[in-house]
């Protein structure tokens, strides 16, 4: 790179004349050179005979000037053989397609999303009855329910995730005590800040929290694994094999998660309601023992219940959500990415619309 | 581009260890420019580890490595891409990409030319690479085995390197596009000049296309033209040059010799 490019034009001939390096560094300096100096000649004629070194960029500023009609002079032998290789290339960039107009593109993409949409759903409710059928069929056979796979997965999607979701929960709860203290002691009421925090987490807060914590991090985690399998053609192995790939992948992670996700629940209650507890403690001055017995009081065991049966639910919606687009992954990397990033929203998603069907429920049934 | 003969990469003692496992005792060995050299090894024998310590991924527990006199690590990350051009075994382009932005990336990073002459400079790699003119616009998810090859290829020759690295290049083809891809290496190391190392495990590149082999055995390298390895007594060499694979490889690439083909 440490050779230089210089351009001598001879006025008499109007001949120019390159000498030093010709490469991808000194093209643009060269292009813009050689159109000063061959402006407004008729003929131009370019000497490359004192050219040291030449690539292929350089090669092709060449070309292009031959083909615009100059002439290419005193090429050296060993660059003819460059020369020649960039000379015959095609150079001409493909045609590009013509794009629709933007209102075509918009209601063509409208079309799309819409059945794909729709095909989405069928899918998601096939393999909820294909998750039913085969949950029947392994129920009653230890060989084929894979208890080891189970307790794996209660490991995995469970006990690792005791600590963020307790403490999570524990946060939450003191978020919500504090807004309740600062919105209710205007009016005298603080000490109901209790009642907010014991009803509103064993309701709602505490399941809801698991299960957007349990989509994230084991839903996800579902797609993923199963999806590099995919990649990997372990899927299509498991089924040369002979072995039903839903029976030993989405099975144990269905069980597991159902049997996790209201344990994981419990703990966030009782982390919350201990969150609250400190936040009494603290700023409305009801110590512990008081605050419990409140608590007693206030909620009642439909309470308890009405968040805790959600729980399952939840779990299977997750657990089939990220098993369905791991098995959906096909081919690359990418699709791994995409379809993880679906399955949590997928997931998130349908464990609001459910809670929603629960609450417009539970109002129905007046618990 | 001065003479041919003068060293274009050496390699001084180098030393890999991974824990107490030695991968590489005091490998040495140059390259000339222009030549064409290939790496074999048996499987474990470290040809990635080695091949990644020579492009600086990997640093070497002792010895160095000098491309064009420089040694590795003192070589700026912008020169390194003008230097060499490495083609990794699957491929790596960038899937996020089609092939011209994948070529255009290492030249709009590092030169000044214009976006349109950079498209243009794209197209040309991708015909001296061998692919048809469409796939410009191609990403690759869309294109076969061979072709990610050659879309791969034609990006390491991006900036005009003087050495191109290829891990592998024909692995994975069928005999018909490992013969073409052959070729295609004969081809631009003629017209472009650049020099050639090779990985590989693939006896009939290594009989048509190398000038010398590389053979890394007992953690260090032998290299040597084909006929002299021929002659090697080194058991794991015989076995390699004399197998009943080698032999139809040596047979073929005679058989081109007398056609005046290969």
């Amino acid at each position: 790179m440490a050779a230089d490019f210089r351009i001598e034009r001879d006025a008499q001939s109007g001949q120019v004349k390159l000498q030093g390096t010709l490469d991808l560094y000194h093209a643009p300096q060269a292009g813009k050179a050689l159109k000063n100096a061959l402006q407004g000649t008729s003929r131009a004629i370019i000497d490359v005979s004192q050219l040291t070194r030449l690539d292929t960029v350089g090669a092709l500023l060449l070309r292009q000037w031959r083909d615009n009609g100059a002439e290419i002079r005193g090429l050296r032998a060993e660059h003819a053989a460059l020369f020649d290789v960039v000379a015959k290339a095609s150079i001409e960039p493909p045609p590009v397609e013509r794009r629709d107009p933007p209102m075509t593109r918009l209601m063509k993409r409208l079309g799309e999303k819409t059945c794909r949409a729709y095909s989405g759903s069928i899918e998601l409710i096939n393999f909820f009855g294909q998750a039913c059928v085969t949950f029947s069929r392994v129920m009653f056979s230890p060989k084929h329910l894979r208890i080891p796979d189970i307790v794996h997965h209660i490991e995995e999607t469970g006990i690792h995730a005791v600590p963020i979701i307790g403490l999570i929960a524990f946060l939450i709860a003191i978020v919500l005590a504090y807004q309740g203290v600062a919105q209710l002691r205007p009016l005298g009421g603080e000490q109901y800040t209790v009642n907010l925090v014991a009803i509103s987490v064993l309701r709602e807060m505490g399941v809801l929290l698991t299960a957007i914590m349990v989509a994230g991090r084991s839903g996800s985690a579902f797609t993923a694994e199963i999806g590099v399998m995919k990649v990997r053609e372990e899927v299509d192995a498991l089924q040369v094999i002979g072995i039903d790939p839903f029976e030993v992948l989405v099975m144990p992670r269905l069980i597991a998660l159902v049997i996790t996700l209201p344990l994981l629940t419990f703990l966030a209650d009782m982390m919350g309601l201990l969150g609250g507890g400190l936040v009494s403690t603290l700023l409305i001055n009801i110590p512990l023992p008081q605050y419990m017995e409140r608590v007693r009081h206030i909620a009642h065991g439909h309470d308890f219940f009405a968040g805790m049966i959600k729980a399952p639910v939840f779990a299977f919606l997750i657990a089939t959500v990220g098993c369905m687009h791991g098995m959906k992954v096909s081919g690359s990397a990418e699709s791994v990415g995409r379809q993880t990033t679906s399955s949590v929203v997928k997931s998130i998603f349908l464990v609001l619309v459910a809670d929603a069907i629960f609450s417009v429920l539970f109002e129905r049934i007046g618990i | 581009m001065s003479g041919a003969g003068e060293n274009i990469l050496e390699v001084h003692n180098v030393v890999n260890r991974f824990g107490t496992q030695v991968v590489h005792d005091g490998v040495s060995f140059d390259v000339r420019r222009g030549e064409i050299i290939g790496i074999v090894g048996g499987s474990g024998a470290g040809k990635s580890v080695l091949l990644k310590t020579i492009i600086g991924l990997h640093k070497a527990n002792a010895g160095e490595v000098l491309i064009e006199g420089k040694p590795i690590g003192d070589i700026e990350q912008s020169e390194k891409a003008a230097l060499f051009g490495v083609l990794f075994q699957q491929g790596a382009l960038f899937s996020s990409m089609s092939v011209s932005r994948n070529i255009m990336l290492p030249l709009r990073e590092h030169t000044r030319l214009p976006e349109k002459q950079c498209a243009v400079i794209a197209q040309l790699k991708i015909g001296l690479a061998g692919l048809p003119p469409e796939s410009s616009a191609k990403f690759p998810s869309e294109l076969s085995g061979g072709m990610v090859k050659r879309a791969s290829l034609a990006r390491a020759l991006a900036l005009d390197p003087d050495i191109l690295f290829l891990d592998e290049p024909t692995a994975g083809l069928d005999p018909v596009a490992a013969n073409e891809f052959d070729r295609l290496i004969v081809e631009l190391n003629h017209s472009l000049g650049v020099t050639v190392v090779m990985v590989t495990h693939d006896l009939d590149t290594l009989f048509g296309v190398c000038g010398r082999v590389a053979v890394l055995v007992d953690k260090k390298i032998i290299i040597d033209t084909l006929p002299e390895l021929l002659k090697n007594e080194h058991p794991w060499i015989r076995e390699y040059f004399h197998g009943p694979r080698a032999r139809g490889a040596a047979m073929a690439s005679a058989e081109k010799e007398a056609y005046g083909i290969g």
